[in-house]
C-alpha cells in the first residue's frame, strides 16, 4: 500500500499534537490538584461537586444559625438562672418574714429587699442579646415586653410567638421561649371566689404591698404564688437547657455531616497525584517516542540513494 | 535504419515526457488538491513487411489523474460528517464552562442568597443581615443577567458563524461556477486539463466541510451542487451559482431559515445537515435554545415564587412585602405600515403568562377592537373592546390615540427574561421576613391553653359538595335564561363561589308557589331566607354537603343589614332596584374625551303580569296578608279584594301608592296589548270588556278596528291606537290605567277574536319609581309567591365580593326557573379571604365562636374536643392545654414583629422545594440543564472520535491513489531516466548502423 510524503507527514504531526495536548492536560491537573479542570471536562462530576458544594454551603448555613441560636440561648440561660437565685431569694425573704415574730417594721424592711429583687428580676425579663434583641418578647424583639401599661402596672408587650430557626434540612429549634411563658402569670382566686390571672410581677408587687400593709394572710398567699413563680422559673430553665443540649447534639451531628461532605467532594474533585504523575509519565515516553521515531523516519529517502 | 532511428527518437520523446510528468508530480508533493499524473503510453501500429508485422515504437497517449472518483466521495461525505462535530464541541463546552463554573455560575449565587435568607431568619431584626440579603439577592440577580449575556454572546457568534460558513459557501460556488466555465470548453472528462478537475474537486471538497452537498456531474465534467435532493437547493449549476442567505428569529435561536436568493425569488432551501454550517444550526436548535429557554423558565420560576412568598409576608415596618424581583422588559413597537404613530405603552402583568414572542396588532373599525396576531405561532385573537386599553397575554397595552381601520404595530420584546431580572426592593427595612398574622393568647385567660399558628396559602373549606356553582348558569339574570330546579332541604341547589362579585339569583315562582331561597354559610350561619324550625337546620346542614360537623345553626344575621349584617355584607332577599350612577363623557370638537359628569338615574323596576285572580266568595280575601311584604323597611298592609272583584294592576298600584308616604315608592299601573297586523283577524269579531266593537259588521283595516274601539271608549274604558309601524295598541282610557282589559268573541264557538288574541282577560304591568332604591323583603310569612303576586321574581342579591363559598338552598315541594347575575371574579381568591383577622372565643370548656375581628361577626359556633385544632380559612391554630370558658385567642396583623422570620423560612424552604415540573428544586433543575449541554457536547466528541477513523480510512483511500510518493516518484524517475537512456542508445544504434552503411566501400 502507497502512503503518499504528505501523508507521513501529516498524520507524525497530528500524532504529536495530540499527544502533547494530553501532556498539557495532566500538566494543568497537577498544577490545580484537581480532576477536573474545566466543567466541560466531565460535565455529570461537575455537576456532583455543584450538588456537594450546595449542600455543604448549606451546612455552613446551618452552623451560622446554630451560632446565632447558641448566643441567644446563652444570654436567655443566664437570665433566668438568675432570676430563679433572685426568686429564691424573694422566697427566703419572704418565709422569714412571715414568722410572726417579725415586727412591721421588720417586714416593711424586707418589703423593701424584696422590691428591690423585683426591679432586678425586671432589669432581667427585660434582658437583651448582644444584637440588642429583646430576649423574652417573643417575635416583637424591639419592643421592651415587660413595661407599665396605662393602668400602671407591669404587663407583658410582646407577644406569644416562638421564632423556629432551621437547624438542619429537617430540624427546627425554637430560638426564644416568649416572655409570658418564661416569666409566667398565675391564676388567683380573688376574694369574690373567681379565678383571674395575675401577672409576673404584678403578684410580686402584691407580696410587697402585703408585707408593707403588715396582712399576713395576703403574705402568705404571696408566699405561695413565689413558689408557684419559681416553680414555672425551673419550667424554663429546663426548656433553655433543652434547647442548647439539641442545638449542641446538632452542632456534632452537622460536623460530622460536614466531614461526610467533604470527603465525598475530596473524591469528586481532587487528584490522585500518584495516578496522575505516573500517567504524565507514560504519556511523555510515548510523546518522545513518536518524536524520535519521526525524526528517523523523516529521513528515509530513495533520492538519498541516487547517485 | 530509419525505423530504428524513428522508434529511438519517439521513445526518447516519450520518456522525455513521462521524466517530465514525474518532475511535475514530485514538484507538485505539496500542492493542495493536487493528484499524481500518470503518462498513458501505447504502442504504435505496426508496419506490414510482407507477412510479418514489424513494431514501430511507442507514443504517449495522454497524462492521466490518478483518480478514483469513489475514493473522492468518500471523502467529501466523512469530510462534512466530521467537520459538523466541531462546533457543537466547541460551543457546547462554552456553555458548559460558563454555567457550569464556580465562580460564574449560577449554583453559588443561588446558594449565597439562600444562605443569607436562612442568616436573615436566625435575627430578622438584624439591619446588617437584611443588607446582606439585599446584597446577595442582588447578586443572584445580577448573575442570572451575566449569564443570559453570555448565552446571547455564544449566540450572536454562532449567528455571525453561520453567516461566515454562508458567505464562504458562496465564495465557493462562484469559484466553481468558473471552473465549470472554463469545463465547458471541451466535451469530454478525458480531454479535460487535470489541473481543472484538481481545482474542481479541491473546491467540492471545501464546499462539503461547510456542508453536506450532493453532487451531480455531467460528462464533460461539469458538477451540479444541491444542497439537498431536491432541486429547488441548487446552489451551483454550470457556469451559473446562486447566492445563500441565512435568516434568524431574535427570539428563537432555534430557529435559522436558509434561503437561496435571499435577494432574488427567495427559495427556503430544506434543512442542511452536517459540515460546519449544519453543526452550528444543530447547535443553535438542540442545544442553545432549549438551554436558553430552560434558563429563562428558571429565572421565571424563581421570581414568581421569590415574589409570591415575599408579598405574602410582613416587613421591618409592619407594611406587607411587595415583589423582591422584577423582570424588566422592553418592548420595541414599530409600525410597518408606516402611517401608524400612535403612543403606545406595553406594561407587564403577569409575568408567568407572557410567551416573549413578538406580536402584532391590527386595528379593526368594525370589531371596535385590536386583532393580536402571535408572530411565532401565528394565532390570532381578538382583544376586547376599545382602543385604549387592552390586555394580551399577561401585557396591558396602552394606546394613545384612535387608530384608523387596519393600522397596525409589530411588538417586539427585546431583552430575554432571565437578562431582564432585576432586584426592587434596596431598603433594608422592606425586606419582607415576618408572617402576615400572628396568635396570641388574651392575657386574662384562665386556661392554660397555649397557642400555635400555621398559615397556607390554601383554604381549609374545600367547598360544597352538591350545588353548582353559580356561574355555570351564566351571567344572565334574565328570566329566559334560567334553569329549572326542584324545591330540596337536603342539598344546596346553587353555590356563590368565594371571590364572585355582585351575584344576584332570581327565582321566577307562580303565586300559588311554596318555594323559598335559604343562603348559608359553611359554619352554618344562616345568612338569607325564612326562619327555620330545627328539624329544617338538621335538614339544611348535612356534613355530607359540606358543612362543618362541629358547627352550629345560628339565625343572628338571618337577613340583617347595613353592620348588622352578615360580615357587614349588603345582603337582600326579595326584590331590589336601585339608582344608577351613569358616567357621561364630553367630546371636544376633535372627538377626543376630556372630561365626565356623572348623572345619577333614580331607581326603577318594572313588573311582569300580576296575578290574575277573581273573588267568587262572598267575603274580602287577602291576595297578600298583612306584614308578609316589607317594602323599604315598611311592613305593607294587606292587599285585599273584596267579594265579587277582580284583581288587577291597577288595584295593586293603588295598594302600593297608599303607602308611598312610608316607603317613598310610587307605582303607576299600565295594561296595554300590542297586536302586529298580520295577526288581526278581519273575518271575526271582538267584545272588549264585554261591548261589542263596531256596527255587527265585519270590519276591514287596522284603522277602522281602532275608531270602532275608540267609539266604544265610554262604555269600555279602553282606547286604542295604530302606532307608527302599522300595529295595533289597546290600552286603558285615561283614569283607567292598570285596569283589566277582557276580549271575547260574540260567536261563542270561536276560541280568538278579531285581534287575533285569545278570549282571556288581560291584566296590566306595574312599574315602580323611587328616588334611591326599592326594596322588598319579607316579613311575617311572607314568601316569593307573595312578590309573584306584583309580578315581581324574587332575587337574592349580594353586593361586593362574597369571601366563602354561600350555599343556596331552593327549599319547597314545587320547581321553578333560576337565573343568575354576577361581576368578575377575583383573580386571587384566596387571598382576598383569608387575611382577615379573627378572635377564637370559648364560651364553654367544649364549645367555641370565631368571630371576624374587622366586621364584629360571629361567623362560626363550633364544638370542641381536647386536642382538635382550630382551623379557619388557611389558619390552624393548634391549643396546647385545656381552655376553659371565656378564654380567648387573638388572631391578628404581626404588624411590630420584627423579629419574626416565619416567612423568611418560608423563602429558605423555597430552595429544598420541587418546584419544577420534572420535581426538582431550582438549583437541582440548573445543573441538570448544563449537564444536558455536557452530555450533548460529550456525544458530540464521542461521534467526532469515530468520525475521525471513518475520515482517515477515507483520506488515505483517496491517497493510495492520488497522493504523491517521494519514494516512488524517485524509483519511476530512475526507470524513465534509465528508458530514455536506452532510447538514447537506439538512436546511437541507429546511427552506427548508418555509419557502417556509409563506410562500405
Amino acid at each position: 500500500m502507497k502512503v503518499s510524503t504528505s501523508q507521513i507527514f501529516e498524520r507524525a504531526m497530528t500524532q504529536m499534537s495530540t499527544q502533547q495536548a494530553k501532556v498539557s492536560d495532566l500538566q494543568t491537573q497537577l498544577a490545580t490538584g484537581k480532576q477536573i479542570v474545566r466543567p466541560s471536562d466531565d460535565p455529570d462530576k461537575a455537576g456532583v461537586i455543584q450538588r456537594l458544594n450546595s449542600a455543604s454551603n448549606r451546612l455552613e448555613g446551618y452552623s451560622d444559625n446554630l451560632r446565632a441560636v447558641g448566643s441567644r440561648l446563652d444570654t436567655e440561660e443566664a437570665a433566668l438562672m438568675t432570676s430563679e437565685k433572685v426568686l429564691q431569694r424573694i422566697r427566703e425573704l419572704a418565709v422569714k418574714a412571715n414568722s410572726e415574730t417579725l415586727s412591721q417594721e421588720d417586714r416593711q424592711i424586707t418589703a423593701k429587699e424584696i422590691q428591690a429583687l423585683r426591679d432586678q428580676m425586671l432589669s432581667l425579663a427585660n434582658s437583651r442579646d448582644s444584637a440588642q434583641n429583646y430576649v423574652f418578647a417573643g417575635s416583637m424583639t424591639r419592643t421592651e415586653p415587660f413595661a407599665e401599661d396605662t393602668t400602671g402596672v407591669i404587663a407583658y408587650q410582646g407577644d406569644d410567638n416562638r421564632v423556629m430557626v432551621d437547624v438542619s434540612d429537617q430540624r427546627q429549634l425554637a430560638l426564644n421561649r416568649p416572655g409570658s411563658e418564661a416569666f409566667s402569670s398565675i391564676i388567683r382566686v380573688n376574694t369574690s371566689g373567681e379565678s383571674e390571672r395575675v401577672g409576673f410581677f404584678s403578684a410580686l408587687d402584691d407580696l410587697v404591698a402585703a408585707l408593707n400593709s403588715n396582712d399576713s394572710e395576703l403574705v402568705n398567699r404571696g408566699l405561695a404564688e413565689v413558689s408557684d413563680l419559681t416553680q414555672s422559673m425551673a419550667l424554663s430553665i429546663a426548656d433553655v437547657g433543652s434547647r442548647m443540649s439539641i442545638a449542641e447534639t446538632q452542632v456534632d451531628a452537622l460536623n460530622e455531616t460536614k466531614i461526610r461532605y467533604e470527603s465525598m467532594l475530596s473524591e469528586a474533585q481532587d487528584l490522585d497525584y500518584a495516578a496522575a504523575i505516573t500517567k504524565l509519565t507514560a504519556e511523555i515516553m510515548s510523546l518522545e517516542a513518536g518524536q524520535s521515531s519521526f525524526v528517523k523516519i523523516s529521513q528515509l529517502s530513495l533520492f538519498d540513494y541516487i547517485r | 535504419m530509419a525505423d530504428i532511428l524513428s522508434i529511438g527518437a519517439g521513445a526518447t520523446q516519450l520518456y522525455r515526457q513521462a521524466l517530465s510528468t514525474v518532475s511535475n508530480n514530485i514538484a507538485n508533493l505539496n500542492t493542495e488538491g493536487y493528484s499524481r499524473q500518470i503518462s498513458e503510453t501505447s504502442e504504435n501500429s505496426p508496419s506490414q513487411q510482407g507477412t510479418v508485422f514489424v513494431g514501430s515504437g511507442a507514443r504517449l497517449d495522454n497524462i492521466e489523474r490518478a483518480y478514483d472518483e469513489f475514493a473522492e466521495s468518500s471523502l467529501r461525505d466523512s469530510g462534512s460528517k466530521l467537520s459538523n462535530q466541531q462546533p457543537l464541541i466547541d460551543y457546547a463546552n462554552r456553555v458548559v464552562d460558563i454555567m457550569g463554573s464556580e465562580a460564574s455560575g449560577l449554583s453559588s449565587a443561588m446558594d449565597k442568597f439562600f444562605a443569607s435568607a436562612s442568616s436573615l431568619s436566625a435575627d430578622p431584626a438584624s439591619i446588617n443581615l437584611r443588607s446582606s440579603f439585599l446584597r446577595d439577592a442582588e447578586g443572584m440577580a445580577s448573575r442570572f443577567r451575566e449569564l443570559s449575556d453570555q448565552l446571547s454572546a455564544v449566540e450572536t457568534e454562532t449567528r455571525e458563524g453561520i453567516e461566515t460558513q454562508v458567505n464562504q459557501l458562496n465564495s465557493l460556488s462562484e469559484k466553481l461556477a468558473f471552473v465549470n466555465k472554463e469545463l465547458n470548453k471541451k466535451l469530454t472528462l478525458g480531454s479535460q486539463p487535470p489541473m481543472m478537475l484538481d481545482q474542481r474537486d479541491q473546491l467540492l471538497r471545501e464546499m462539503s466541510e461547510v456542508t453536506k452537498i450532493h453532487v451531480t456531474e455531467a460528462t464533460s465534467g461539469q458538477v451540479t451542487v444541491r444542497l439537498a435532493s431536491s432541486a429547488g437547493s441548487v446552489i451551483t449549476d454550470g457556469k451559473l451559482h446562486y447566492d445563500l442567505g441565512a435568516s434568524f428569529d431574535d427570539n428563537d435561536p432555534g430557529r435559522v431559515d436558509l434561503i437561496v436568493e435571499p435577494y432574488g425569488d427567495r427559495r427556503v432551501a430544506s434543512a442542511v445537515s452536517n459540515g460546519e454550517l449544519g453543526g452550528l444550526m444543530n447547535f443553535r436548535t438542540q442545544t442553545l435554545a432549549p438551554a436558553m429557554d430552560s434558563f429563562d423558565f428558571l429565572a421565571q420560576t424563581l421570581v414568581a415564587e421569590v415574589n409570591q412568598i415575599h408579598s405574602a409576608g410582613l416587613d421591618g415596618r409592619g407594611q406587607a412585602g411587595g415583589d423582591l424581583f422584577a423582570i424588566d422588559l422592553d418592548f420595541t413597537v414599530s409600525a410597518p405600515t408606516g402611517n401608524a404613530n400612535a403612543a403606545i405603552a406595553v406594561e407587564m402583568i403577569d409575568a408567568e403568562e407572557f410567551e416573549y414572542a413578538p406580536f402584532e396588532i391590527t386595528w379593526n373599525s368594525e370589531q371596535n377592537s385590536w386583532i393580536v396576531e402571535d408572530q411565532s405561532s401565528g394565532a390570532v385573537t381578538v382583544a376586547e373592546a376599545g382602543f385604549a386599553n387592552f390586555s394580551y397575554a399577561g401585557l396591558s397595552i396602552t394606546v394613545g390615540d384612535q387608530p384608523v381601520d387596519g393600522e397596525t404595530y409589530t411588538i417586539d420584546p427585546k431583552v430575554r427574561p432571565a437578562g431582564g431580572m432585576r432586584l426592587l426592593v434596596t431598603d433594608p427595612l422592606s425586606v419582607a421576613a415576618a408572617d402576615t398574622m400572628r396568635a396570641m393568647s388574651d392575657a386574662s385567660n384562665i386556661g392554660e391553653a397555649t397557642i400555635s399558628l400555621e398559615y397556607s396559602t390554601t383554604p381549609a373549606f374545600s367547598g360544597f359538595e352538591y350545588g353548582d356553582s353559580i356561574l355555570t348558569l351564566g351571567n344572565n339574570p334574565s328570566s329566559a335564561a334560567g334553569e329549572t330546579v326542584s324545591g330540596s332541604y337536603l342539598t344546596p341547589a346553587f353555590v356563590i363561589p368565594n371571590g364572585v362579585n355582585s351575584a344576584s339569583l332570581m327565582l321566577e315562582v307562580d303565586s300559588g308557589s311554596d318555594l323559598s331561597f335559604q343562603v348559608m354559610t359553611s359554619e352554618g350561619v344562616h345568612v338569607l331566607g325564612h326562619s327555620i324550625d330545627s328539624s329544617t337546620q338538621a335538614m339544611l346542614m348535612s356534613s355530607d354537603s359540606g358543612f362543618r360537623a362541629d358547627s352550629s345553626y345560628s339565625d343572628s344575621y338571618l337577613n340583617a343589614t347595613g353592620s348588622d349584617a352578615y360580615l357587614d355584607l349588603d345582603l337582600t332577599y326579595g326584590f331590589l332596584a336601585r339608582d344608577v350612577e351613569r358616567q357621561e363623557w364630553l367630546v371636544d370638537e376633535n372627538g377626543i374625551s376630556t372630561e365626565s359628569t356623572t348623572t345619577t338615574i333614580s331607581a326603577t323596576a318594572t313588573s311582569d303580569d300580576v296575578l290574575q285572580q277573581s273573588n267568587a266568595s262572598a267575603v274580602t280575601v287577602d291576595l297578600i296578608s298583612a306584614n308578609a311584604l316589607v317594602l323599604n323597611d315598611y311592613s305593607m298592609a294587606a292587599l285585599q279584594l273584596e267579594a265579587g272583584a277582580d284583581s288587577s294592576a291597577a288595584l295593586m298600584a293603588t295598594w302600593l301608592n297608599a303607602a308611598t308616604d312610608s316607603t317613598g315608592v310610587t307605582a303607576t299601573a299600565t295594561n296595554v296589548i300590542t297586536i302586529d297586523e298580520e295577526n288581526i283577524d278581519f273575518t271575526q269579531q271582538v267584545n272588549i270588556n264585554n261591548v261589542l266593537i263596531g256596527d255587527g259588521t265585519l270590519l276591514t283595516s287596522v284603522r277602522e278596528l281602532a275608531n270602532a274601539i275608540n267609539e266604544q271608549t265610554d262604555n269600555t274604558n279602553v282606547v286604542a291606537s295604530v302606532t307608527y309601524d302599522g300595529k295595533l295598541q289597546v290600552t286603558n282610557a285615561s283614569g283607567y290605567e292598570g285596569e283589566n282589559i277582557t276580549l271575547s268573541n260574540p260567536d261563542a264557538t270561536s276560541s280568538d277574536n278579531a285581534l287575533g288574541q285569545a278570549n282571556q282577560t288581560f291584566v296590566g304591568q306595574l312599574q315602580l319609581d323611587a328616588e334611591e332604591e326599592i326594596r322588598f323583603t319579607f316579613g311575617d310569612g311572607g314568601l316569593p309567591a307573595d312578590l309573584a303576586v306584583l309580578g315581581l321574581r324574587t332575587g337574592i342579591y349580594v353586593e361586593g365580593t362574597v369571601t366563602e363559598d354561600l350555599a343556596v338552598f331552593v327549599t319547597g315541594t314545587d320547581s321553578a326557573k333560576i337565573a343568575a347575575g354576577f361581576a368578575t371574579t377575583e383573580g386571587d381568591e384566596v387571598a382576598a379571604s383569608s387575611i382577615a383577622p379573627f378572635t377564637v372565643e370559648f364560651s364553654s370548656a367544649s364549645k367555641y365562636t370565631i368571630t371576624d375581628t374587622a366586621t364584629g361577626t360571629l361567623v362560626a359556633t363550633r364544638s370542641y374536643a381536647t386536642g382538635d385544632d382550630i382551623v379557619h380559612k388557611g389558619f390552624t391554630l393548634a391549643l396546647d392545654g385545656a381552655p376553659v370558658a371565656g378564654d380567648q385567642f387573638v388572631v391578628d396583623s404581626n404588624k411590630d414583629g420584627i423579629g419574626d422570620n416565619g416567612n423568611m423560612l418560608n423563602l429558605v424552604a423555597l430552595q429544598n422545594k420541587e418546584l419544577m415540573a420534572d420535581g426538582s428544586t431550582l438549583s437541582e433543575a440548573y445543573i441538570s440543564l448544563v449537564s444536558t449541554v455536557g452530555s450533548k457536547a460529550a456525544l458530540a466528541t464521542m461521534s467526532k472520535e469515530a468520525l475521525q477513523v471513518v475520515y482517515d480510512q477515507a483520506v488515505a483511500a483517496k491517497d493510495q491513489v492520488s497522493g504523491v510518493s517521494l519514494d516512488q516518484e524517485a524509483g519511476e524517475l530512475i526507470r524513465f531516466q534509465q528508458a530514455y537512456q536506452a532510447s538514447a542508445q537506439i538512436i546511437q544504434v541507429a546511427s552506427k548502423l548508418f555509419d557502417s552503411i556509409l563506410s562500405i566501400r
